[in-house]
């Protein structure tokens, strides 16, 4: 084919791309006429794939060249640098905040995006921090349009780097303009858009800076980019908009950010995607200045802006449809947050009603909802059937017709509106919720988390205005502080909580009984258990007057009595109370999520009570329902492995436990940010499940990765005291005596400063310290400690309980070594006269007693 | 830098035999064939990011194209800049590099701006956010430039279709 006719060819391939098909035809027709071979030219242009070699780059030659033709910097240092895991390679990009390059993950070659934030005024821990926060909540939304965040850490420089999937594709607006997509796929594909940032919204994260080039599109769909960035690297001096896009930043993003703020910048989006173009000339230089231009020049009318030559897909389109374009977009830029939208769902529900010719909510404060015979049009109108009925209506009767819609619209509204408010209701709680599921970490966690609830707080004094709401949301703000451990706050919003609902519903109504059960938990977890208890029975008594004895609230005033007696060790008690909420709620269909807290309490009464192998069992059932509720890779089914696996090694089952473990290992690492307490957790259980087998080849670098990992953070954590013991007990199966005793004696430490009063903890320290000091042959020291944890053990567990038995025979085997065979032979005595139980951990250590008996008689032979 | 330079292009120099070309040796070319041209200088590159850009991808190109012609037998494989990455070499014959030369050089006539960015984006590997910074024009421009050049060029240069030279 001649270059000439494939140069004429692609001029005309110019000028009708993108134009619906008559258009494009008169073209044809006119540019080709008698021309069959450039008709032929144009098609086969048209026809021949984008994709090619060509647009390849072949390398990055302007960066290599001059790299800092803007800058005048000198090259860039992190080109090749090693990072972390990583080694840095070419920049793929630059935005506001910092650059990105291209890296690769030295142990296991994955490339990924390696994004560079720098900010000189604020601290990189900090960011780090809070940034970590954010990508483990997004982290828990498993959204495939939200490109997920691998690691995240701090620059020696003190910016922060994170890694991220490495995503191609176009800028929203551009991949539209690409494809030359109609307004009905622009629509859809902004659909996608809301679906993902909606997503984040639901675990609590706002974007704060969602512009085209944050969103990228291909044919696999939408990816968002940067989540939460932006608030964080936000210089506070200039205020936040020192890094916000300008046209999308919604006014109040100066002081205060709310998922409405991403709903300001997804209204300019919209009319962006629509019309190929910002709604408004952006020829301000500053944020500030810009504010102002669109202060005086509010919300456009979008019909005038579009520029039919360029953008094919708005020709024809009706007045109708424009004004229900420009309504969503005016509601969702509003300058007042409280006009817009108050959801991203909301307005993604407009959109979709417009797609299919359904009223759309935001036309409804607009003269044009009953000017027109809107209603009817976008009730009916999208059957042509229902349209004709409405024609003929209307000249039989314009004004019985306008009434039968009013009516019909207003019942409608009415339903609708009602059905809002409760979602309304629970969308706030679950959001509030969500935003504090990971408060059970770090203390710094624990500070942010409690910055982000008095923000919330405040949200909630503005949003929440009737009684009844404001009561429900200082519950949820009570157990959230609960959780963050600020208990005097927690007391106080429960108070006020329930004299709302006394107010309201009277004092011995259920649901002041549902706060003084909060109250209950609260006053247990204080420390102060006989009170929690005498709570709980109260909010029962309560109930029960009220309700059927098999009722669900009665029940979690059951379970939460239970919860305070496992506090208070009596686990006896406790254990009818859960039993009898386990066998009520499997006949409860609802009930799911209250079973499985059930079902972990008594697995965790079991194992305390020294029953392993139901402990087990009753996990095991627990953590089927949280698979079908929560997913098969939620966080919570790592911590159900955890204590299944922990069950194994008191057991003293290795395959089984290092199996378990290696499971909720793969599990929480993968969910949670490196570091985080619970992957160290798991790395400890796993640690100790390997040295069990023997394998401490393994186990030990393990231990020590856990035990750096938890030092690390800003309070001691039983976590860290078990890990501490767990490596003592293997290396002593290693022989490395010494270096065992430092770590029972560092770990005794550890539960001193966690518990002042002597507990379980206390025990497991001194027994490891005594069971070191037999080995060494230090008998007398042995005897000390082996004395002490005996003393805690009985006490708090009592002479049954399989603990106690091991340590009997512990210092049985210690006296032993010391002559002392008569008061040894007693203990022994004593052990197997108690054991009641017949699961593989008692029948051991019955066993072993019954080993230093012949022993015992051995010695007494030949001494005599 | 230069004198660093200067060792590298010698260094390609002495690979002429190998069909493997790395960018990194190229640009070192690139840099030695700016330093002799006319109108280049470091104040212009500093004037006008567009004219420099242009400059430097040109001057790849004409690096390219020569070193296709010179040896016609071997095809072409480029090794990207960062030796950890992962992607495969672009591989390219040297008809295919002469082809794509003359097929920029005739749509330079009608289409300068659409050539201009083909010839950047390929040889000079800048991304569609500095094509749209360097030229000043939106986005949505830049791709649908590139979108259709792209069309063009692959229904000019498919197999059986080359032409005429």
């Amino acid at each position: 084919m001649k270059q000439s006719l494939m140069l004429e060819a692609f001029d005309i391939v110019q000028e009708s791309w993108g134009l619906a098909g008559p258009e494009r035809q008169v073209v044809l027709d006119n540019r080709c006429a008698g021309r069959p071979d450039l008709l032929e030219a144009v098609e086969n242009i048209e026809a021949a794939p984008v994709d090619s070699n060509f647009d390849e780059p072949l390398g990055r030659v302007i960066e290599q060249l001059l790299p800092d033709i803007s800058r005048a910097a000198g090259p860039d240092p992190l080109v090749g640098a090693i990072v972390g895991p990583y080694r840095v390679g070419q920049p793929l990009g630059e935005g506001g905040m910092g650059r990105v390059y291209r890296a690769v993950h030295l142990a296991h070659g994955g490339t990924v995006a390696f994004k560079v934030l720098r900010s000189r005024l604020t601290n990189g821990r900090d960011r780090v921090a809070r940034l970590r926060y954010e990508a483990n909540l997004l982290a828990r939304c498993h959204h495939a349009g939200i490109v997920q965040i691998h690691h995240l850490d701090a620059l020696p420089d003190g910016g922060v780097y994170f890694t991220m999937e490495l995503v191609t594709g176009l800028p929203l607006v551009d991949f539209a303009a690409a494809e030359s997509m109609t307004l009905n796929a622009r629509l859809q594909l902004f659909l996608q858009v809301c679906d993902a940032v909606q997503a984040a919204h639901d675990v609590g994260v706002i974007h704060r800076d969602l512009k085209p080039s944050n969103i990228l599109a291909g044919r696999d769909g939408v990816k968002l980019l940067d989540f939460g960035i932006s608030e964080s690297f936000g210089d506070p001096e200039r205020g936040h908009c020192a890094y916000m896009s300008a046209p999308y930043a919604a006014p109040e993003h100066l002081s205060e950010t709310t998922t409405r703020t991403d709903v300001y910048s997804l209204g300019v989006l919209l009319a962006e995607l629509v019309l190929n173009r910002l709604p408004f000339s952006n020829t301000a230089s500053t944020p500030a200045s810009l504010r102002q231009q669109l202060l005086e020049a509010h919300q456009p009318k979008l019909r005038t802006l579009a520029n039919e030559t360029e953008t094919p897909w708005l020709r024809n389109l009706g007045r109708l449809r424009w004004s229900e374009l420009e309504a969503i977009c005016n509601r969702a830029t509003e300058l007042d947050p409280a006009l817009r939208y108050g959801a991203v769902r909301e307005m993604a529900s407009d959109v979709r009603q417009l797609l299919e010719n359904r009223p759309v909510a935001a036309l409804r404060e607009t003269p044009v909802w009953w000017t027109t015979p809107y209603i009817g049009w976008r009730l009916l109108g999208r059957h042509a059937l229902a349209a004709g009925m409405v024609a003929a209506l209307a000249l039989l009767g314009a004004a019985s017709l306008t009434s039968y819609l009013y009516a019909l619209q207003a019942s409608r509204t009415i339903a609708q509106k009602q059905k809002h408010t409760e979602e309304q209701r629970l969308r706030q709680q679950d959001l509030l919720q969500s935003l504090f599921l990971n408060g059970d970490g770090s203390v710094n966690e624990h500070l942010m988390t409690k910055s982000l609830l008095e923000r919330a707080i405040h949200q909630a004094q503005v949003i929440a205005i009737d009684p009844e709401q404001k009561a429900g949301l200082y519950k949820t703000f009570g157990s959230d502080f609960e959780i963050v451990g600020d208990y005097a706050r927690a007391e106080s919003l429960f108070a006020e909580s329930l004299a709302l609902n006394t107010a309201i519903y009277g004092a011995e109504s259920p649901e002041a009984a549902d706060i003084v059960l909060q109250q209950a938990n609260l006053t247990c977890t204080e420390g102060n258990r006989q009170v929690g208890v005498a709570l709980a029975r109260q909010a029962r008594a309560t109930l029960e007057r009220r309700l059927a004895p098999t009722a669900l609230p009665v029940l979690e005033s059951d379970v939460a009595e239970a919860e305070c007696l496992i506090e208070l060790g009596n686990y006896d008690q406790a254990k009818p109370l859960l039993e009898n909420a386990v066998a009520r709620e499997t006949s409860i269909p609802d009930a799911t999520a209250d079973l499985s807290t059930a079902l972990t309490d008594l697995g965790n009464v079991e194992d305390y009570l020294g029953h392993y192998e139901r402990s087990i069992s009753l996990q095991e059932q627990s953590m089927a329902i949280d698979r079908v509720n929560e997913g098969p890779r939620h966080p919570d089914i790592g911590e159900h492995l955890l204590s299944i696996s922990n069950a194994y090694i008191q057991l003293h089952d290795p395959v089984e436990a290092t199996r378990t473990a290696r499971e909720a290992l793969d599990i929480l690492s993968h969910s949670l940010v490196p570091n985080h307490h619970d992957v160290l957790a798991a790395e400890r259980q796993l640690a100790s499940s390997l040295a069990l087998g023997g394998n401490f080849k393994e186990a030990d670098p393990l231990f020590q990765q856990a035990l750096n990992g938890l030092a690390q953070e800003p309070t001691v954590s039983q976590t860290q005291a078990t890990a501490l013991m767990q490596y003592g007990d293997s290396l002593r199966d290693q022989g490395r005596l010494p270096e065992a005793l430092e770590k029972y004696q560092a770990a005794l430490k550890v539960v001193a400063t966690l518990f002042p009063t002597p507990n379980a903890f206390w025990a497991s320290s001194h027994f490891g310290i005594a069971a070191t000091f037999y080995k060494m042959g230090n008998q007398k020291e042995a005897e000390t400690s082996a004395r002490e944890a005996l003393r805690l053990n009985t006490q708090l567990f009592g002479e049954a309980h399989v603990r106690t038995m091991q340590t009997q025979v512990l210092l049985a085997r210690i006296l032993l070594r010391q002559g002392k065979t008569t008061e040894a032979k007693d203990l022994l005595a004593r052990c197997k006269g108690h054991a009641t139980g017949n699961d593989a951990a008692t029948q051991q250590v019955i066993s072993e007693a019954n080993g230093l008996m012949q022993t015992a008689r051995l010695l007494r032979e030949t001494s005599t | 830098m230069c004198e660093q330079l200067r060792a590298k292009a010698s260094l390609l120099c002495r690979r002429e035999a190998s069909p493997l070309v790395s960018t990194g040796d190229l640009v070192s070319d690139v840099y030695l064939r700016l330093r002799r041209h006319p109108t280049y200088s470091v104040e212009v590159a500093r004037r006008s990011r567009l004219e420099f850009v242009w400059l430097v991808t040109a001057a790849m190109r004409h690096v390219l194209t020569d070193a296709a012609r010179k040896r016609h037998a071997a095809s072409f494989q480029f090794v990207p800049l960062d030796e950890g990455d992962q992607a495969a070499p672009i591989r390219l014959t040297p008809e295919q590099l002469i082809d794509l030369d003359a097929a920029l050089t005739a749509l330079a006539l009608e289409h300068p701006r659409q050539a201009a960015m083909i010839t950047m984006r390929f040889y000079g590997g800048l991304s569609l956010g500095e094509l749209h910074e360097t030229w000043g024009v939106s986005d949505a421009t830049v791709s649908r430039d590139l979108a259709l050049s792209l069309k063009f060029l692959n229904a000019l240069l498919s197999p059986g279709k080359r032409p005429p030279e």
